[in-house]
């Protein structure tokens, strides 16, 4: 499934020190509480921080504050005004070093929003419903 | 002209003749008048009684009564005879030969009518003399032959009071030898007598001596003197036995002429004096004339100079007293000739009139009859029309109702991705809530077990929560679906409370996931400005949603229409606002565009009209947008677009 390779998660293991965000992008309010539910473990046990923005836009301006900070974005491709994939393009056309991992997460698992998400330099391509017990194994192994 | 005076003695003498035998009729006559039964008797009275006067006045005066009364009671025979009275009184009496004519015309037509074959033929002998005598022998013959054959194919016999019991043809034959006579045609005239001879007509049981007389002066004409003077011969004692003085006076004058033409003087003289002593020169002038002539230039070829002189200066002084007579005559048949002329004139004048106004008539006649044709195949046209124009509009209905449903289908095809995508998403949260709960409630289960009721109570809350959230999206789903289902429902549906900007909120995402799902490269920023005290208004949801649809539709298509033409820093946007008025609302839908073109702004609203590509669009949706919004609920839909800036639909629906 993932496609992140080993050195890569080396890479981001040795950021960890640092405290670690995971910004959730979708234009869903509930998807917010659905994360605080379905991580609440691991939220309480401090093994992972989320920060939510409910629009590409809200996204852009939160990853300003959160500069110095390692981040793993999870964002929806389907948002009105600034798309997921427009978000993409920002993210890997302004924070070149280092990139944060950005995971594409869409309704519908059709090919040819894979195939951009992948151009434009994703991490990884989820498709709603989400796994969640995949998604917390793969968290885990990136934030730990 | 002393030979045309032949005929005319022979009507005169005639008339005279019933005049002087019939003087003891009179008192009868004018019994019958007396008796004032105003009857045919009494007209015919007066008819007879017209024709015994010896004075012109009263034989005017009886003949205009019986006219008056003829015509009062409609004898129309009795009324032929009174113009036929008038005309001989005219003719005959006054020399008013265009009266004459006229009044024999009046006589001839109504004997006509009445089919009286005696009175036709009568009048037309009548009026062949008054031709002859003023010299238009082609009507004289022409008169002289119709009565001639009328006369003899029914055996006509004349009246009393016209040619007194006679055979009309064998008159009417010595008419026409007379004619021929004064046009030198001798052959033709000797032909004629000889039938009218043939035809042996008698008067008082012996032969009529007449056109035995008419032969012998044909014959004298000719140089047949032996041959004359036989026939002049055979005649008189004819003339005698029939009493007719007067005709033996002619023969005598004839045969005077005859020896004068032969040199026999003495006998010319002897024939010649007879006739000069038995006649009066004012009434028989003609024979008398002639016979004086005679003697004289007998008696100059016999040298005998002194009753030369006398009897030439007798003929002039006589011949002087004619002429200025015929002077008269001439001249007034020069004002009759004209006065002729002109009633030709009138007459072709009426003709050519009358044929007019029958040209006139039929070509009337003809445009009607062609109008009520054009008319006639109009209204059949227009029947066949008719029912072409109802099979047309009966299969144009059903058209429609299918291009509705059709657009209606459309419309759900381009929805059916962004539906899909919005249940997709409720039940996403259905799905994952419903997971969180279990866990949830097992964590909770290990609490309670624990006996760790603070966290329990926390853990329960969290279900009570989620378990609200997958309410709320469990329904959220649901109105989706019964919105499509709405949506997609062909029967007009009924005007209901409805919160417009629920149902605008809801096209727009079903229309924005819908254009997400056929192009997964489309975004554009979406603005709402909805008015919170905008309050319920009635109207059709599915048809308002449906129009609420197509602007937001379009709007998206052509604000992604202008982002591809990669304008520098362009945003595609579309704005979806209400705005609540004092007695109105007003839902608007705002894209910034490439606008609307001046030259297809009119079009617009109407049918099939369609900026779109073939195959992307019905082109109904505006149309049928506009008849929702102002015949479906009274309201308006307003456009207003600035080429290059963008377009704004609004929509304004009455509260009442």
């Amino acid at each position: 499934m993932s496609y992140l390779s080993n050195k890569r998660i080396n890479q981001l293991r040795t950021r960890n020190t640092y405290t670690m965000k995971i910004l959730v992008v979708d234009d869903e309010q509930d998807v917010k509480i659905l994360f605080q539910q379905r991580f609440r473990k691991e939220i309480r046990n401090g093994d992972l921080q989320f920060v939510f923005a409910f629009s590409g836009e809200a996204a852009v301006d939160m990853l300003k504050d959160l500069e110095h900070e390692a981040v793993l974005i999870l964002s929806d491709i389907n948002m009105p005004g600034m798309s997921g994939l427009d978000l993409l393009k920002f993210i890997k056309k302004e924070y070149v070093k280092p990139p944060p991992v950005v995971m594409m997460i869409t309704a519908y698992g059709d090919e040819e929003n894979r195939s951009n998400s992948k151009r434009l330099g994703a991490d990884d391509f989820l498709t709603k419903p989400l796994d969640f017990k995949s998604l917390k194994n793969k968290l885990k192994d990136i934030a730990l | 002209m002393t030979k045309s005076k032949i005929a005319i003695a022979l009507c005169l003498f005639i008339i005279n003749t019933i005049v002087a035998q019939n003087q003891p009729i009179v008192d009868s006559l004018k019994t019958i008048i007396n008796l004032q039964k105003q009857d045919t008797t009494e007209v015919n009275a007066l008819v007879y009684l017209s024709i015994q006067q010896t004075q012109v006045d009263s034989a005017f005066q009886y003949v205009q009564q019986g006219l008056l009364l003829a015509k009062k009671i409609n004898y129309r025979k009795g009324e032929a005879d009174c113009y036929l009275q008038i005309a001989i009184i005219n003719y005959y009496f006054l020399n008013d030969f265009s009266a004459g004519i006229q009044n024999y015309f009046d006589a001839l037509k109504i004997y006509g009518d009445i089919n009286y074959t005696t009175g036709v033929a009568e009048t037309h002998l009548m009026l062949q003399g008054l031709y002859r005598q003023i010299g238009d022998y082609k009507n004289a013959l022409k008169h002289a032959f119709v009565s001639q054959q009328l006369s003899e194919s029914n055996n006509v016999a004349g009246r009393a009071f016209t040619f007194e019991g006679h055979r009309l043809s064998p008159l009417a034959l010595a008419e026409i030898a007379e004619t021929y006579i004064q046009m030198h045609q001798l052959d033709s005239a000797e032909f004629y007598i000889r039938k009218s001879i043939d035809q042996n007509e008698l008067f008082k049981g012996s032969k009529w001596n007449f056109p035995i007389y008419m032969l012998g002066t044909i014959q004298n004409l000719k140089g047949d003197y032996k041959g004359a003077l036989a026939t002049f011969r055979s005649a008189i004692p004819l003339a005698i036995q029939n009493e007719f003085f007067h005709d033996t006076l002619q023969i005598y004058g004839g045969m005077s002429t005859l020896f004068k033409n032969t040199k026999e003087l003495d006998s010319a003289i002897y024939y010649a004096k007879m006739v000069t002593e038995s006649s009066d020169p004012n009434r028989e002038t003609h024979y008398w004339l002639n016979s004086i002539n005679n003697i004289a230039q007998s008696y100059k070829l016999k040298g005998n100079i002194d009753s030369t002189l006398k009897y030439t200066e007798y003929f002039h002084h006589v011949k002087d007293s004619i002429f200025s007579r015929n002077k008269d005559r001439a001249v007034q048949n020069i004002g009759f000739n004209e006065k002729l002329k002109q009633q030709e004139i009138i007459s072709a004048q009426a003709k050519y009139k009358s044929r007019l106004q029958l040209y006139v008539f039929i070509a009337g006649l003809l445009v009607l009859l062609l109008i009520i044709g054009i008319l006639w195949h109009n209204t059949r046209e227009k029947q066949k029309a008719k029912s072409k124009i109802e099979k047309a509009f009966s299969e144009l209905k059903q058209t429609q109702a299918q291009l509705i449903q059709s657009e209606k289908m459309a419309s759900l095809g381009e929805l059916t991705a962004g539906i899909a995508h919005e249940i997709q998403n409720p039940l996403n949260f259905v799905n994952n809530f419903s997971d969180v709960n279990k866990e949830l409630l097992e964590e909770l289960n290990e609490e309670i077990q624990k006996g760790n009721f603070d966290e329990v109570k926390a853990l329960a809350k969290d279900v009570t929560d989620n378990e609200e959230k997958i309410i709320f999206h469990g329904k959220r789903a649901d109105a989706i679906v019964k919105g499509m289902l709405q949506h997609s429902r062909a029967g007009s549906g009924e005007k209901e409370l409805t919160d417009l900007n629920v149902l605008a909120d809801e096209y727009l995402r079903l229309a924005y996931h819908g254009l997400r799902a056929k192009d997964k490269t489309f975004n554009a920023n979406i603005k709402t400005h909805f008015d919170e005290g905008l309050g319920k208004v009635n109207v059709v949801p599915q048809d308002i949603g449906r129009v609420i649809l197509n602007l937001i539709t379009n709007a998206f298509y052509v604000v992604k229409e202008k982002g591809e033409q990669k304008h520098e820093g362009y945003a595609p946007t579309v704005t979806v606002a209400t705005i609540k008025k004092k007695d109105k609302v007003l839902l608007s839908v705002k894209d910034n565009g490439n606008g609307i073109p001046k030259k297809v702004q009119d079009k617009i609203f109407q049918p099939f009209f369609s900026t779109k590509p073939t195959g992307e669009g019905t082109g109904l949706g505006l149309s049928m947008s506009y008849d929702i919004v102002t015949k479906g609920h009274g309201g308006t839909l307003q456009m207003e677009t600035i080429e290059g800036q963008g377009t704004e639909f609004t929509i304004e629906l009455p509260v009442k």
